[in-house]
């Protein structure tokens, strides 16, 4: 075992989840299949080997963790119909070349450079990558890792880790760019459904350079993986909602409920209560809904309860995301002058805001006053709030039937 | 050449400028340490990194008002600038420093994160790792965690660098060995173990890279050693 069969082993997820992919979107949906195919092969894998040890008592080794993946593999292969339409042209290198070319040098060299580097992050060294490492040792969830378990961090990376590490790679550090990869591939994939490819491109672009972002490629934390399954689990849902397609509405409902095998946050509730969006009297009223729902955020404020946690979060994650919230509020205008009719994205940034106003205080009822020593944690956690915005602003370009 | 085309080769090369001297910057930033552009000439370039932007932006509204665009299409697209530019261009060095520095091989980087994370305490814990027994009967008393002893103290740092070995902050422990430290980080200097210890071994840290000084059958007195302000390993006698 050396870095090679490493690096084959961590690609080769993507293929149970390439099947997978088909399996839920359709044939002939090969491209978006294969754009995150290496995000929903990891959740399958580690939650199948999670399985055989937690529950069939099978210790994890090399030929065990092997033997799932070929399983899965096997049995996901099993289902996908036999009239797969593989895309003539996955992308059309001739128009929009120099845009591509970005779009494709930077993960590839986001991904090989980090072949360089250990695992050098407090939060990975004493947790994360810690418990892969006497997993590998012990082959078993032994009492010392299952009281890290139970502080709300669930086993998704360490067992990536765990993988890595069994198959030979010396370090896990190329996991993370793969999150941002499957991000920027998910959100072009989905997009190109409404926009023109070049559109498409920069909003993807536009997404990977959102703040704090492409930074945590280079992090091995739980909130690179966590924002992009919370993103792309809401993307679908609001492809669901535009296109009344029930698989889309499946994969976004999966992606959003494997944000809880990530980390325990509640942010992907959110998700859920956007599908009401589908409803038609509700659709009708999402402008209002949003006006309400911003009322309703900015009067919280101002309640004496919520004022100290609502200021903290105000200046800790809000003027640290600046201009985001500005642009939000400007699109948000506009929209609302122009009579536009897509409101999913503001409500699911306002949602988003909600459910970390309402988390943070029941957080401070547990642990009073724990949550201002932490604001880069905080700010961590919410590196997807600005994706929304983007998404949002991007409405703009929709044509008027969509917009 | 007209006017305006002078104007628009001016602009353009004032963004394509502006994007080269931020990466650039950046990218001295990420390849050196965390404050290097500050510290050497007098840049805040977190603080200005949407500098980077202005120009571009200025540029693509000439550009888009060239092509007679919608007004929320330049809007956006100057907003685009400002906003996501300076951070793509902070990637770009960040980029360029990483693959700089993977031409250096992998050592150069392991060496560099680790000083980052540890300090030099890095070579201290691997001096330790390296007289430990296999296995995890290796337990190891460490200094209680609080400053100074931010590193050396912490059982979750200490067992992570040295599993299977595993640390205690007990001093009712049985432990088979108990760290020196003279850590002083926040505090004042507060020699550890303060109080005396039957050894079989007691192995001195160089930190000048020599060899550890041994001494062997001599019990640990900290009064002994406070002024040395040693780094090491007691290695207790059998009782």
């Amino acid at each position: 075992m050396n870095n090679i069969t490493g690096t084959i082993a961590l690609l080769s997820l993507a293929i149970p989840g390439f099947f997978l992919n088909l399996i839920i979107l359709g044939e002939k949906r090969a491209n978006e299949a294969a754009a995150i195919s290496w995000l929903t092969g990891s959740i399958v894998f580690t939650l199948s080997i999670y399985i055989i040890n937690v529950f069939f008592g099978i210790k994890l080794n090399l030929a065990s963790a092997l033997s799932t993946l070929v399983a899965i593999t096997g049995i996901s292969f099993m289902f996908v119909k036999r009239n797969l339409a593989l895309p003539k042209r996955w992308i059309n290198f001739k128009s929009n070349l120099p845009l591509k070319l970005v779009l494709v040098a930077v993960p590839l060299l986001m991904f090989i450079t980090a072949f360089f580097y250990p695992v050098a992050d407090w939060d990975a060294v004493t947790l994360f990558d810690f418990r892969a490492r006497i997993l590998l040792n012990e082959g078993f969830l032994v009492n010392k890792i299952i009281e890290m378990i139970y502080g709300g961090y669930p086993m998704y990376t360490s067992l990536l880790h765990f993988w890595v590490y069994v198959t030979g790679l010396w370090t896990p550090m190329p996991i993370y760019p793969l999150f941002t990869i499957s991000l920027a591939g998910g959100i072009f994939f989905v997009l190109r459904k409404f926009y023109p490819t070049r559109i498409s491109l920069l909003i993807s672009l536009a997404v990977i350079f959102a703040p704090r972002l492409f930074a945590n490629s280079f992090i091995p934390y739980t909130n690179l993986p966590y924002s992009v399954l919370l993103i792309t689990g809401v993307l679908y849902i609001y492809l669901w909602i535009k296109s009344k397609n029930v698989p889309d509405l499946i994969f976004g409902l999966l992606l959003s409920a494997a944000t809880f095998w990530v980390r325990d946050f509640p942010f992907a509730l959110v998700n859920f209560a956007l599908v009401f969006l589908a409803i038609p009297v509700v659709k009708k009223y999402s402008k209002v809904l949003s006006i309400a729902a911003a009322i309703i955020l900015v009067s919280i404020y101002f309640i004496p309860e919520f004022h100290t946690i609502a200021n903290y979060l105000k200046y800790t994650v809000y003027e640290y995301y600046s201009p985001y919230w500005l642009v939000f509020s400007g699109v948000f205008i506009y929209k609302l002058i122009k009579k536009q009719k897509d409101w999913f994205w503001a409500l699911a940034y306002i949602g988003y805001a909600l459910v970390l106003l309402i988390g943070t205080y029941i957080f401070n009822k547990s642990m009073p006053g724990y949550y201002k020593a932490i604001p880069d944690a905080l700010q961590r956690m919410t590196m997807f709030i600005n994706i929304p915005i983007i998404l949002f602003a991007a409405t703009l370009f929709l044509n008027k039937k969509n917009s | 050449m007209s006017k305006e085309k002078i104007l628009a080769v001016l602009l353009g090369l004032a963004a394509a400028a502006s994007t080269l001297l931020f990466v650039w910057l950046f990218c001295l930033e990420f390849y050196n340490y965390d404050n290097f552009v500050f510290s050497t000439y007098r840049i805040n370039i977190y603080k200005f990194g949407f500098v980077a932007g202005i120009f571009p932006a200025i540029f693509m509204f000439y550009y888009l008002t060239r092509k007679k665009s919608d007004v929320s299409v330049k809007i956006l697209a100057v907003i685009f600038c400002l906003v996501s530019l300076p951070i793509a261009i902070q990637a770009m060095g960040n980029l360029t420093a990483r693959t700089a520095s993977m031409f250096k091989g992998k050592d150069y980087i392991m060496q560099k994160s680790m000083q980052t994370m540890y300090g030099g305490d890095y070579k201290f814990m691997d001096f330790i790792k390296s007289y430990l027994k296999e296995g995890p009967d290796a337990v190891i008393m460490l200094p209680p965690n609080v400053p100074p002893w931010r590193h050396t103290g912490s059982t979750q740092i200490m067992n992570s660098y040295l599993y299977p070995a595993t640390t205690t902050n007990s001093t009712e422990s049985a432990a088979p060995y108990i760290l020196i430290s003279s850590e002083t980080e926040s505090a004042a200097y507060h020699l550890w173990p303060d109080f005396k210890v039957p050894a079989d071994k007691i192995i001195i840290f160089n930190w000048e890279g020599g060899a550890p000084t041994i001494i062997e059958n001599t019990d640990w007195d900290p009064e002994v050693w406070q002024d040395k302000k040693p780094w090491g390993l007691i290695i207790k006698k059998d009782e």
